[in-house]
């Protein structure tokens, strides 16, 4: 039931990692017992078994913080299904995990039955005996007694249920696995799992023809595509007697795919999709050109084609499509704007007198497709009626006789009622819930409300569904940008709270900066949201919680290969026996709660449209669902990151495992999902291990002179022992990867033209002078844990640390500095900070002392700024 | 003792059944018959003796030119049930189509290296063999080419990220389109190698891999002209047991496929030869050059208290291990392997390597003018004379060469005329292939003297 | 010393005075041989070329689907349905135009492809491709691969691995966490909740998929160049192959091929058997039948008999010359197939064959009810089987 790994073991693992390295790990398991109970009690409170996204900590947002109890009790509704006879309609509310049954005659609620966690689909047995709830955070399916409201059974699915349908006989039931990409096919009457049919990308919707042969599923998301490619949404085509995949087809251009339906004559299938026009920068939002809202319709049957409709208008649009139905006659097609609050209604007759139907076949050219699926003024032609509805209308289901259209008004807590025959809306039915709005509310109907935008044209949702992202790269040009590359890879929005700075280039420290005049210019083009507005959506936003890993055990435990692999990422030596700095290991830089440091490094993965090689370190939670890769998207699956794109070792130490090592690695790395945060005895414990025995000696080439030192040098450890926070700092700047740099192709063409003779600049004491620490000294002045690889570390700055490095003198600072402490002068840093012929090939700016002092300045106690008149340093 | 009676016993256990028949048995020609229930062997067998596997019990085929007390089980069993790899075991050859398809017209004729030349801890092996394949293909172009036309040497290396080698040779087949390839040099990325060229019916000339497992997968596509580690390895034995008398000898070696199997047979042979099982000792090999420290195995030597160290390694491990024994007051007898036989070695062990004794395929100092000629043209190029891969990538090409001029541009008839090359005059002198393909000429050996490898030192009683 | 080898005898002769009566009593069990007639003798043979609209000459495997049959060849994937072949290859998705293995999903009808540069996953015209840069797969080159239950088991030229396909999880296997003795994968299937790997040199692997352990058979007398004693255990540790059907295990090496039923190993190379050849490419069993893929014809045994059924070329070349240096055109078939009946090694019938194979070389064996399909080095070969013989 736990969403994260338990604190608990992660701690016995560190410790295990520590004490025994990966041969050793059983050893170490009793050693590390008592320790790992003490390690329990700070740690984030255990999840509760049921209703688990009300405790929030530990899924790493902050929504206990903002929430009030109201926040508990919104019913929000979205999916519903409606009986035979037009009476029983039932409503899934996510935010309650329960059911509602409204006779829509008496139009009020009538029942309710408790489900699993945050309900979504919902399906009613041929018989009506039944009702089937899909439960995306337990991953499992209610079986509901449609009389009693009882639920009978509990049906483990796959991760992230989506929509459900069953067939004619009701014998079988199909479930969308949103998250695992394929459809379960569930025996209803041994409540078992028949066999998985694999899917497209995150399937979402499902829809059976008339005659009950064919089931559709439609998908929200494309599989990965290039920068300036278009995205393409599968709809799978499943024959629902043999239950085998027949079909696949493709919707091209399309993204967002949400609910798909049948026309009743069984001849059409539509899904609603968006377009996007991901293919040019995003200044297009001022023509009025970012993305555009309508419906796919496809030819049935074996490789029918494909046309696309709009339902904007040409300064208008009618942003997020959701729900779709068919009058029964169908005749129109009821289409809900999730982000506008309104339904539109598609006249058929006139869609397919454009598309010049013969026998079930589009009459026209592929040509005139693409006009019309471009074409914004088109929709006056066929759409007849603009009903307004209640806040962020979801799913809507239309009555037998075709009088009534029901849509549930998810931010409403209402459910609409329309009447056909008028096109009129005919009032709400209340589904109870709190008559105030909190602020967390209006934050998530800020959300999904496309008024924000210029013209209406999106919503945060429209490429956040799902509060995640939409799978695609965009060029984010400014105004004042002129036509240059601003690569966006898109983002989730899922537990990024305290994760600051965002963006990839870490350009905003906030999430009011980046939600505030930064959307408002670059995506909405509007006025934005005023200051009230701005603290709403970005607490919402730090409330959005992540989703449960699937890749962990139920029990939270890890499986021998993620064991494995989590040892992986906190080693400390590779294969071949070479030490890896600190700087250079997973955990380093991706560590709890969030698995990031919130610092920019460069780890060797700048490109051609980058300024920059430094890059904001993302939060890796939960990481198996955000791909694609790196900040310009570049690798569409977690092993590209390494196998193509870390070949100087930059991005940690990973070309001399083989591909078993690789693989536990990743493994270990899908199950990484927020925590509580690490104490600092278990990173000190992580961090430093006790060095090993015939260690590693760093071969030391064109050695010029050795000097001996007034004392010996002692490593990070002692340091960090007690200026935890100090060694922090500094691990997040470039003097804790001075060493690991040099190992980059660029370090080696500047060493050839500074005349190094190593092979290896890691080699070359010329070079270690700066990179490295004390590797002028003799070897017995430095201590078996001190390592000339952790770059620039605590001594090179502050001088050897034997004599002063002591809790003892350290209190006294004069004392300290008399044994040896050495307070900064600027001189120090010009030592290495100098013009350097050899590196201006490197491009970077030259040095500027108070710039460069605020990266790396920890703690003002030896500020030397303090040593000299401010003007002395001024511009050096 | 204890261990090794046990060890016998094990081994003898799950075969004595069919042991017993066979001793019993009084026609020695006829095959054991079988413990399995409905089988009928014998009665066949000798209704038709035409068919039996083996060949007269009495006349011993040996493969690998072993001697009768170094020979598997030889003294257990007077014939065992069946010999592969001898004259009377189905040849290894190539029965499948192919032979049919034309030549076709292209502008040079390519010919495939492959060898680690990066990222590995054998990449001075790879830069060797490129020299010497380099200049066995100018020599041949020189003279005409194949029919006028150029031979180009594709080079790829063996032993790139991932996994990378076995896609190396996909390459070369499907895209590059070479006629047959030369290379490799670690005894695991040379397996892989072997599958791939024998599922993709491409001629492979092996220069460098001593591993004697290579020859050994009945593959009809490999061929090797470098003598093996089983010659090395009973060479050795008789050196050590029969003419030094040693008694206990320590295997000091790397902790790869190629210390594992280069000393495989050493290690058979010492039992068979009724000594002690050697002790095995194996330090982790990296191509970075950051481990010298070797402690542990000192520590372990030490124990160990041998009389004698069997030596496994590249050349710059070896030096530093030499170093450390002879600091470590090991002065005893140490016999290497090929692989020391550089001047890196030299120059790391310094005066330690003194009397290090090491196998090696050819000799370098034999008075063969080719091999001379060879030598000064190399030293001129490269700055450096050649070492055993270099010299064998030289005579390996030139094989290849000739089979491609005597049979066109069709892999199956290349790989046809390698298998009807029994004999060939090289530079690294004559080289006679068994029935696996690989060159059985007797192996010679070195011994440092001021700070330098005299070759045919010491005088051998048998070499193999 | 002495004591020791004196020691060795006196159990070599205890052994001898118990077991040898054993053998003896043994010999006397009835052979069932000629009382049936298994294997049978396939007569009605047809072949498909390159002209008959195969992708390639070259095929590697074969898999059959219901009533579709798929071929993996030397230059893509081809698709016999309705009487006719169609072609994929990478233009379609498919990875590598290599294809070196095939498995069928039986529940969703699913095709895995493994070849030369990755593993394809075919399902209702779209292909997903897995790479050792972009997945868990250990190697690209992918020699072997069967489904089990909900994962895909690879046989890689580096390394075993376990593709949870629902839970898109990769396992993989070397040498380092499991009992391999080599990380050569070269054939993996899957039968009775084990699945069973062939591994270059490391000989048969068993892994149970309830207890995720592992067992391992090798060579007994662990040498190359020689098999001590005929019955001992598996034959040789460079195996091709594996099959396990009915409980009982048959392996495919280089050098003969072996069966283990649980009790007893039984050896076959070429000599004391039918075995047309000890190269064995594939062994596949139906039943307690074997069908023996070879490069030197196709042999057929009936492992409780020892009655086998071996289709070879009529007066081959290698009847007449060690090897086929020298020679041009092609080898075999010129005069004609037959089919060749042992009783265990001994040649008791022929029976000229109207239809020959397409080749003497095999690489793979699939069935289709009482039909079976072979793929060869040129062409692929269908038997038909119409009730009973026609001979």
């Amino acid at each position: 039931m736990t969403l994260k790994p338990d604190p608990g073991w992660i701690f016995f693992l560190s410790i295990t990692a520590v004490v025994g390295g990966a041969l050793l790990s059983g050893f170490s398991v009793n050693s590390a017992q008592p320790a790992l109970q003490a390690q329990r009690e700070p740690a984030a409170p255990e999840p509760q078994s049921t209703a688990n996204h009300r405790v929030s900590k530990y899924r790493g947002d902050k929504r206990a913080d903002y929430a009030v109890p109201e926040d508990d009790q919104y019913k929000s509704p979205i999916q519903l299904a409606l009986s035979k006879d037009g009476r029983r309609l039932a409503v899934v509310c996510e935010n309650t995990d329960e059911v509602l049954i409204v006779d829509t005659g008496l139009k009020k609620v009538v029942g309710h039955v408790e489900v699993g966690d945050h309900p979504f689909g919902v399906t009613l047995s041929p018989d009506e005996t039944r009702l089937y709830v899909g439960n995306r955070r337990d991953n499992t399916v209610s079986v509901v007694d449609f009389s009693s409201l009882k639920v009978l059974q509990t049906i483990p699915v796959g991760a992230d249920p989506h929509q459900l349908k069953t067939d004619a006989s009701g014998r079988t039931l199909f479930v969308a696995n949103m998250r695992n990409n394929n459809i379960s096919v569930l025996d209803t009457e041994t409540f078992s799992e028949v066999k998985r049919l694999s899917s497209g990308t995150t399937p979402f919707g499902l829809a059976l023809s008339p005659d009950a042969r064919t089931l559709y599923v439609s998908h929200q998301l494309s599989s990965p595509v290039p920068f300036r490619t278009p995205p393409v949404l599968e709809l799978t085509v499943i024959d629902v007697k043999t239950k085998l995949v027949t079909g696949r087809r493709r919707l091209f251009s399309t993204v967002v795919g949400q609910d798909v339906a049948v026309s009743p004559d069984g001849r059409f299938v539509v899904v609603a999709v968006e377009l996007p026009k991901n293919l040019l920068p995003e200044t297009q939002v001022y023509q009025g050109w970012m993305v555009t809202y309508g419906f796919a319709i496809v030819e049935a049957g074996p490789r029918g084609r494909v046309a696309y409709f709009l339902i904007d208008e040409p300064n208008l649009y009618f942003a997020d499509p959701y729900g779709m139905a068919f009058s029964p006659d169908g005749r129109v097609l009821y289409i809900s704007s999730s982000g506008v609050n309104y339904v539109s209604v598609v006249n058929m007759e006139k869609v397919y007198g454009l598309l010049k139907i013969q026998d079930g076949k589009f009459g026209i050219l592929d040509d005139t497709i693409r006009l019309y699926s471009r074409h914004l003024a088109l929709s006056s032609e066929y759409v007849e009626a603009r009903i307004p509805t209640g806040n962020n209308p979801k799913d809507l289901v239309v009555s037998p006789d075709g009088h009534w259209v029901y849509v549930a008004n998810r931010l409403a807590d209402t459910i609409q009622v329309i009447d056909a025959r008028s096109n009129q809306s005919a009032g709400v039915i209340d589904l109870g819930g709190p008559k105030t709005d909190t602020a967390l509310r209006r934050g998530e109907r800020l959300f999904n409300y496309s008024t924000i935008s210029f013209q209406k044209q999106l919503s945060c949702n429209t490429c956040h569904p799902e509060y995640h992202l939409d799978g695609l790269l965009y060029d984010i040009v400014g105004p004042g940008d002129g036509m240059g590359q601003n690569l966006v890879d898109n983002r989730t929005m899922r537990a990024i709270a305290e994760t600051g700075p965002f963006k990839w280039s870490g350009k905003n420290p906030t999430l009011a900066r980046q939600d505030g005049p930064r959307a408002a210019q670059l995506f909405f083009r509007s006025h934005g949201f005023d200051k009230n507005q701005l603290q709403e959506i970005v607490h919402f936003v730090e409330s959005i919680p992540l989703k449960r890993n699937q890749f962990v055990n139920g029990d939270g435990t890890l499986n021998e290969f993620q064991e494995a692999g989590k040892l992986h990422y906190e080693r400390s030596w590779t294969v071949d026996g070479r030490y890896i700095p600190v700087g250079n290991r997973c955990i380093a830089c991706h560590l709890p709660p969030h698995f990031t440091d919130q610092k920019m490094h460069d780890v060797g993965t700048k490109t051609y449209s980058d300024v920059e090689s430094v890059f904001d370190t993302p939060q890796i939670a939960n990481v198996f669902d955000d791909g694609p890769y790196l900040h310009d998207g570049r690798c569409y699956s977690l092993e590209e990151i390494w196998t193509v794109n870390n070949p100087d070792d930059l991005h940690g130490a990973t070309n001399d495992m083989d591909k078993r090592m690789l693989n536990e690695l990743i493994e270990y790395i899908k199950t990484v999902s927020a925590r509580g945060p690490m104490s600092d005895e278990e990173l000190l414990n992580t961090l430093f291990p006790p060095p090993r025995k015939g260690a590693a000696v760093l071969p030391l080439e064109d050695l010029a002179q050795i000097t001996v030192p007034p004392a010996r040098y002692v490593g990070n450890k002692v340091c960090a022992g007690c200026h935890i926070s100090q060694f922090k700092t500094w691990l997040g700047t470039k003097h804790a990867r001075t060493y690991v740099m040099l190992q980059s192709q660029m370090a080696k063409t500047v060493a050839k033209e500074a005349g190094i003779k190593a092979a290896n600049p890691q080699y070359s004491a010329f070079c270690l002078n700066c990179h490295g620490t004390a590797s002028d000294v003799p070897v017995e002045y430095r201590f078996p844990e001190f390592r000339i690889e952790e770059g620039v570390s605590c001594e090179h700055c502050h001088g050897p640390g034997e004599k002063y490095a002591s809790k003892e003198i350290m209190k006294d600072k004069q004392k300290a500095i008399s044994m040896g402490l050495r307070l900064l002068t600027p001189q120090d840093c010009l030592n290495c900070h100098k013009p350097k012929p050899s590196h201006t090939k490197l491009g970077r700016p030259p040095f500027d002392f108070e710039a460069f002092w605020k990266k790396i300045v920890h703690g003002t106690q030896l500020d030397p700024r303090k040593a000299i008149k401010s003007e002395e340093y001024k511009g050096m | 003792m204890k261990r090794l009676l046990s060890a016998l016993f094990t081994m003898l256990a799950g075969a004595l059944l069919s042991a017993a028949l066979l001793l019993s048995g009084e026609d020695k020609a006829s095959k054991p018959s079988s413990s399995v229930p409905s089988s009928s062997a014998t009665k066949d067998s000798v209704a038709q003796p035409e068919k039996t596997a083996t060949g007269e019990a009495k006349k011993r085929e040996l493969y690998g030119n072993v001697s009768e007390e170094l020979e598997p089980f030889g003294r257990f069993v007077q014939e065992p049930y069946h010999r592969y790899f001898v004259p009377s075991d189905a040849a290894i050859t190539f029965w499948g189509p192919g032979r049919e398809k034309p030549d076709p017209d292209v502008p040079t004729v390519k010919i495939g290296l492959l060898a680690p030349l990066d990222r590995s801890h054998e990449t001075y092996m790879g830069i060797s063999i490129k020299r010497g394949t380099e200049m066995a293909i100018e020599e041949a172009n020189a003279n005409g080419g194949y029919r006028g036309k150029p031979f180009e040497m594709v080079v790829r290396n063996d032993s790139g990220l991932w996994g990378a080698s076995a896609n190396e040779i996909v390459t070369f087949t499907y895209d590059d389109k070479v006629w047959a390839l030369i290379g490799t040099v670690d005894g695991a990325n040379t397996h892989i190698a072997i599958r791939v060229a024998l599922r993709t019916d491409l001629p492979m000339m092996n220069i460098a891999d001593l591993d004697p497992t290579l020859m050994e997968t009945r593959i009809p596509w490999v061929f090797r002209v470098i003598p093996d580690d089983r010659q090395m390895a009973y060479t050795i034995i008789y050196y050590v047991y029969k003419q030094l008398g040693l008694e206990r000898v320590a295997i000091l070696r790397a902790n790869n496929r190629y210390g594992r199997f280069g000393v495989a047979q050493f290690r058979k042979g010492s039992v068979r030869m009724g000594k002690p099982a050697p002790i095995e000792i194996n330090y982790e090999v990296n191509y970075e050059k950051v481990n010298v420290d070797f402690t542990t195995q000192m520590d372990r030597l030490l124990k160990a208290k041998p009389d004698g160290v069997i030596l496994w390694a590249d050349s710059e491990p070896a030096g530093h291990l030499v170093k450390k024994m002879r600091e470590v007051g090991l002065n005893i007898p140490i016999v290497a392997c090929e692989r020391v036989v550089r001047p890196e070695f030299l120059k790391i062990a310094g005066p330690a390597a003194e009397g290090v004794i090491a196998t090696y395929p050819y000799n370098p100092d034999a008075d063969n003018p080719r091999l001379v000629e060879f030598k000064k043209k190399f030293q001129e190029r490269y700055g450096e004379p050649p070492d055993a891969y270099a010299v064998h990538a030289f005579d390996g090409t030139q094989v290849v060469i000739e089979a491609i001029r005597k049979a066109g541009l069709n892999r199956y008839k290349i790989r046809d005329e390698l298998e009807a090359t029994w004999h060939w005059q090289g530079i690294t002198g004559e080289i006679n292939m068994d029935d696996v393909y690989t060159n059985r000429r007797p192996v010679t050996v070195a011994t440092v003297k001021d700070g330098k490898f005299v070759f045919g030192t010491p005088k051998l009683d048998r070499v193999f | 010393m002495k004591s020791r080898r004196a020691a060795v005898f006196v159990i070599l002769l205890f052994l001898v005075l118990t077991f040898g009566s054993l053998a003896v009593v043994s010999e006397q069990a009835p052979g069932k041989a000629g009382e049936e007639e298994s294997p049978r003798v396939y007569t009605q043979w047809e072949t498909f070329y390159k002209e008959n609209g195969l992708p390639a000459n070259k095929v590697y495997c074969i898999a059959v689907d219901g009533d579709r049959v798929w071929a993996g060849t030397e230059n893509g994937l081809g698709l016999y349905e309705n009487g006719k072949w169609t072609s994929f290859n990478v233009q379609d998705g498919l990875a590598y135009p290599a294809v070196l293995c095939l498995a069928i999903d039986p529940e969703t009808r699913d095709l895995w492809a493994g070849t030369m540069k990755g593993l394809s996953h075919y399902s209702a015209g779209r292909f997903e491709n897995f790479t050792q840069l972009n997945s868990g797969l250990p190697n690209d080159v992918v020699f072997g691969v069967c489904v089990e239950n909900q994962n895909i088991w690879v046989a890689t030229t580096a390394g075993m691995g376990c593709f949870h396909v629902t839970e898109n999880k990769w396992d993989v296997y070397t040498p380092a966490n499991s009992p391999q003795h080599e990380p050569w994968g070269y054939f993996v299937t899957y039968a009775d909740g084990k699945v069973y790997a062939a591994l270059w040199g490391g000989g048969v692997l068993e892994f149970d998929v309830a207890t995720k352990g592992w067992k391992s058979w090798l060579d007994p007398d662990g040498e190359m160049e020689i098999d001590v004693f005929r019955d001992d255990g598996l034959i040789h540790v460079i195996t091709t192959s594996v099959s396990y059907v009915d409980k009982v295990l048959w392996a495919s090496t280089y050098f003969g091929m072996s069966r283990y039923d649980g009790r007893h190993w039984r050896g076959y190379i070429e000599g004391d058997s039918g075995l047309p050849s000890n190269f064995i490419n594939m062994v596949k069993a139906r039943h307690n039948v074997a069908w023996v893929c070879t490069d030197r014809g196709l042999g057929t045994v009936n492992g409780d008999t020892n009655r086998w059924v071996s289709y070879v070329p009529s007066d081959p070349a290698w009847k007449h010359s060690r090897t086929p240096v020298g020679a041009d055109g092609p080898l075999e078939g010129t005069k004609g197939w037959e089919a060749q009946i042992y009783d265990d090694s001994k040649l008791i019938k022929t029976v000229k064959l109207e239809h020959g194979l397409a080749n003497n070389h095999f690489y793979g064996v699939d069935f289709q009810g009482e039909d079976v399909w072979v793929a060869t080095s040129k062409g692929v070969s269908h038997a038909t089987w119409k009730g009973g013989n026609t001979q």
